[in-house]
């Protein structure tokens, strides 16, 4: 009995930290339990209503998430189709357009219906309209007395400036001048940024703006009227599932009063106050539902110091969940494709092909299959950031464990087997132990890669500190932006120091470099 | 005792040892000599249990070797390579005491029969909790021959242990095996290209050409009467190498 436990020793500790490793990278923090999970897409406009949609729900007693600034409609639509979120804001135009594309839908109604049959619901408009338009200076129009598009007909010497998408798209510059008709031939493809500055310094006349624009407001602007109705109309809705109907009354009735309450000069104050003021976007939902709906609501006041730990902490909570259980499924994968040369060439190729896939067409596309197997997608803890970050963990690790192993000298391994070793114990305590200083330089380089592409979890929600980059990219906010970046790039430094130095403590100084026998 | 019976091994169609029937007496010192390539390093190796034979039958101490046997034969053995084979993250003495540890012997059982290799080998027992290479090439060796000798072995297997030291060393070396195989009274079956070195050990010598045992016996009987043209330039070329 004790022969058998003295042999096996090594393959009890081995089990032994295989177990807490997985314990410690695949335990979830405890969290607050969350009620109801609303959304927003990743632009200023779309953060303002979700972090409104949030205070409603918060005001009216209910425990609520947001997840802000996810990337892409589709993302955010099927989400809510498949229950993963409860709510968020949308355009009547996108639901026409871009999800419901290859049907047709003439009306409201229509669109109703459709959404009907996925289990979900569109409340009435919330009062503005956020499509495409053409703006002149307040200044020119007057000069010119333009207040409808039909009245550029008169001036075909007018100079125009638009976005490069709006000079492209079939139903964008080209049809609006069939539509109307319209003579101007000096017509610039130009960045939004750009236009403005161009038609404030008078370079250009007219420029194409989104109708909620912030600027329009403070830059004085004249936004002509779609008088033959040519742009759909993006009326912004609140989308929602059927449910909440019976089972939160009461945040459906908050939802509801903001209908017809949001006007044009209304959101545009609202993503000024964000874009132009710094507030941030909880702030100015908080002020608007308590001055113009009465609703007094305590939008959460945190320091910067608090804003960075927190997020820090996501991201830490990111990196622990992805990288450790990779150390433990990369190191067996590393050993079982030396064992196995011919099936571990397959192995180490799709472990590489992982690596070449974008981060972020690996998140869309990790999105419906990790729904489909009921994990949770997006928020914080999203099981689709870990498994994408897990996946590009593993390439270093199983390839420096299987180069470790099988750099070892033939003659250290047949002395193990001639001594009567078997394939356990060589394993275990010959060939790991020698590959170690190359399997740990394999999981710093996975690791500090993690840090780094762990900020991307943030498109999906995740959190992180890639939430303020995320943040300070929307609103060209640098500070922002360096709040988030420079922890990332400390944390990265962080972990590989503490890789260094764990190195340091469990390597044996007969495999540290530099030193030589001296016969 | 190490008996081989009509022991072949090929490679495809590539016959590296021919037809081998031979039989090692216990405590003799046998010597496979003959110029790289020949296929005396394979022998070994198959006795090792690390090559298995085409055909033909390998039996240490009357047990036969075979896969289901196999982890038996290797504990009657003990097996040094050129570099020493050593386990680079491992001291000298946990090198030595690897496998004592796995039978769980006793920890003043360990030390006793340390002791005793230590002063056997000559080792210095300072350099017993250095590292592999923290130690000369000469140490190496006498580190590589404790670990095999460690569970007295009845089979001592050796494979060009001078091979990779320098002239010096080397000397001293060959001059203290002699009294370790003395001591050990482990039959020994030992690999080298070197005339003079197998000359210096060997109660019989085999001398192997393509696979083929060419001659046997002692050195001197084998210089003054070579077999075949082979043997006699063999045997001039080293002695004439200035």
């Amino acid at each position: 009995m004790k022969k058998l436990i003295a042999s096996n020793k090594p393959l009890v500790k081995i089990v032994a930290l295989t177990a807490v490793l997985l314990v410690v990278g695949l335990t979830p923090l405890p969290r607050e339990s969350v009620e109801l999970r609303v959304a927003s897409k990743k632009f200023t406009e779309s953060v303002i209503l979700g972090d409104l949609l949030e205070l409603l729900a918060e005001s009216r007693g209910i425990n609520t998430a947001h997840y802000a600034e996810l990337i892409g409609t589709q993302t955010v639509f099927k989400s809510l189709a498949n229950g993963q979120i409860d709510a968020y804001p949308e355009y009547t135009g996108t639901l026409a357009q871009e999800i419901f594309a290859d049907r047709d839908i003439p009306s409201d109604e229509a669109l109703r219906a459709e959404l009907n049959k996925l289990g979900l619901k569109m409340s009435a408009p919330l009062g503005f309209n956020n499509t495409y338009a053409l703006a002149l200076t307040r200044k020119r129009a007057e000069e010119l007395d333009v207040s409808r598009i039909s009245d550029l007909r008169r001036f075909p010497e007018l100079k125009v400036a638009v976005t490069h998408e709006f000079l492209d798209r079939g139903d964008g510059w080209p049809a609006l001048v069939q539509n109307y008709d319209l003579p101007q031939t000096n017509v610039l493809g130009v960045d939004h940024d750009i236009a403005y500055r161009q038609l404030l310094s008078g370079e250009v006349d007219v420029i194409d703006v989104y109708t909620t624009d912030a600027k329009i407001g403070q830059s004085d602007l004249r936004v002509l009227e779609d008088d033959l109705q040519f742009f759909p109309r993006y009326d912004a809705v609140w989308l929602y599932r059927q449910e909440l109907d019976s089972d939160y009354p009461q945040f459906v009735e908050a939802m509801q009063q903001v209908e017809g309450a949001l006007s044009e000069s209304a959101i545009q104050a609202l993503n000024a106050a964000v874009e132009e003021r710094r507030m941030t976007a909880a702030q100015a939902a908080g002020d608007f539902l308590d001055r113009k709906l009465g609703v007094s609501v305590q939008a959460v006041s945190e320091s910067w110091g608090q804003v960075v730990a927190r997020h820090l902490i996501e991201h830490l909570n990111l990196v622990r969940r992805s990288l450790i259980p990779a150390i433990v499924v990369g190191i067996a994968l590393g050993v079982f494709c030396q064992r196995r040369p011919r099936i571990g060439s397959g192995v180490l190729a799709v472990v590489g092909l992982l690596q070449t896939i974008p981060s972020l067409a690996l998140l869309v596309l990790l999105l419906p299959i990790v729904a489909a197997l009921g994990y949770q997608n997006l928020g914080e803890g999203s099981v689709t950031a870990i498994v994408a970050l897990f996946c590009y963990c593993l390439l270093p690790i199983v390839r420096n464990t299987y180069t470790g192993i099988d750099g070892i000298q033939r003659g250290t391994i047949e002395s193990a087997t001639v001594l009567g070793l078997n394939r356990t114990s060589r394993l275990l305590e010959i060939e790991l132990p020698i590959a170690l200083p190359t399997i740990l330089a394999g999981v710093r380089t996975a690791g500090v890669q993690n840090v780094g592409f762990a900020t991307l979890g943030a498109i999906i929600g995740a959190g992180g500190l890639g939430q303020l980059i995320l943040r300070g990219i929307r609103i060209n906010d640098t500070t922002l932006i360096l709040a988030g970046a420079v922890p990332a790039a400390v944390l990265a430094l962080a972990l590989q120091f503490a890789i260094d130095a764990l190195e340091w403590a469990v390597v044996p100084r007969g495999l540290k470099r530099g030193r030589s026998a001296h016969d | 005792m190490l008996e081989f019976s009509e022991v072949e091994k090929a490679y495809g169609n590539t016959t590296v040892v021919h037809r081998l029937d031979l039989k090692i007496e216990s405590g003799e010192i046998a010597v496979l000599l003959g110029p790289s390539g020949c296929g005396k390093t394979t022998i070994l190796r198959m006795v090792a249990g690390l090559v298995p034979p085409t055909t033909g039958q390998i039996t240490v101490d009357s047990l036969p070797l075979r896969p289901d046997t196999l982890r038996d034969v290797r504990r009657k053995l003990g097996y040094v390579i050129q570099e020493g084979g050593l386990f680079p993250h491992l001291t000298a003495k946990q090198n030595v005491t690897l496998m004592a540890k796995h039978d769980a012997w006793p920890g003043d059982r360990v030390e006793e029969r340390l002791a005793q290799l230590v002063d056997m080998t000559q080792f210095p027992a300072e350099g017993l909790d250095r590292y592999p290479n923290e130690l000369s090439g000469g140490q190496r060796q006498r580190v590589s021959l404790m670990r095999a000798l460690f569970l007295s072995p009845s089979i001592l297997l050796l494979d060009e242990p001078l091979g990779a030291l320098d002239p010096l060393i080397r000397a001293g070396l060959q001059r203290d095996l002699k009294q370790i195989f003395a001591r050990s009274q482990a039959t020994v079956l030992l690999v080298t290209h070197d005339l003079v070195e197998a000359g210096w050990f060997a109660d019989r010598v085999f001398l192997i050409e393509a696979g083929r045992i060419v001659q046997q016996g002692a050195l001197s009987d084998i210089v003054k009467n070579p077999a075949n043209a082979f043997v006699e330039e063999f045997v001039s070329s080293q002695v004439l190498t200035p």
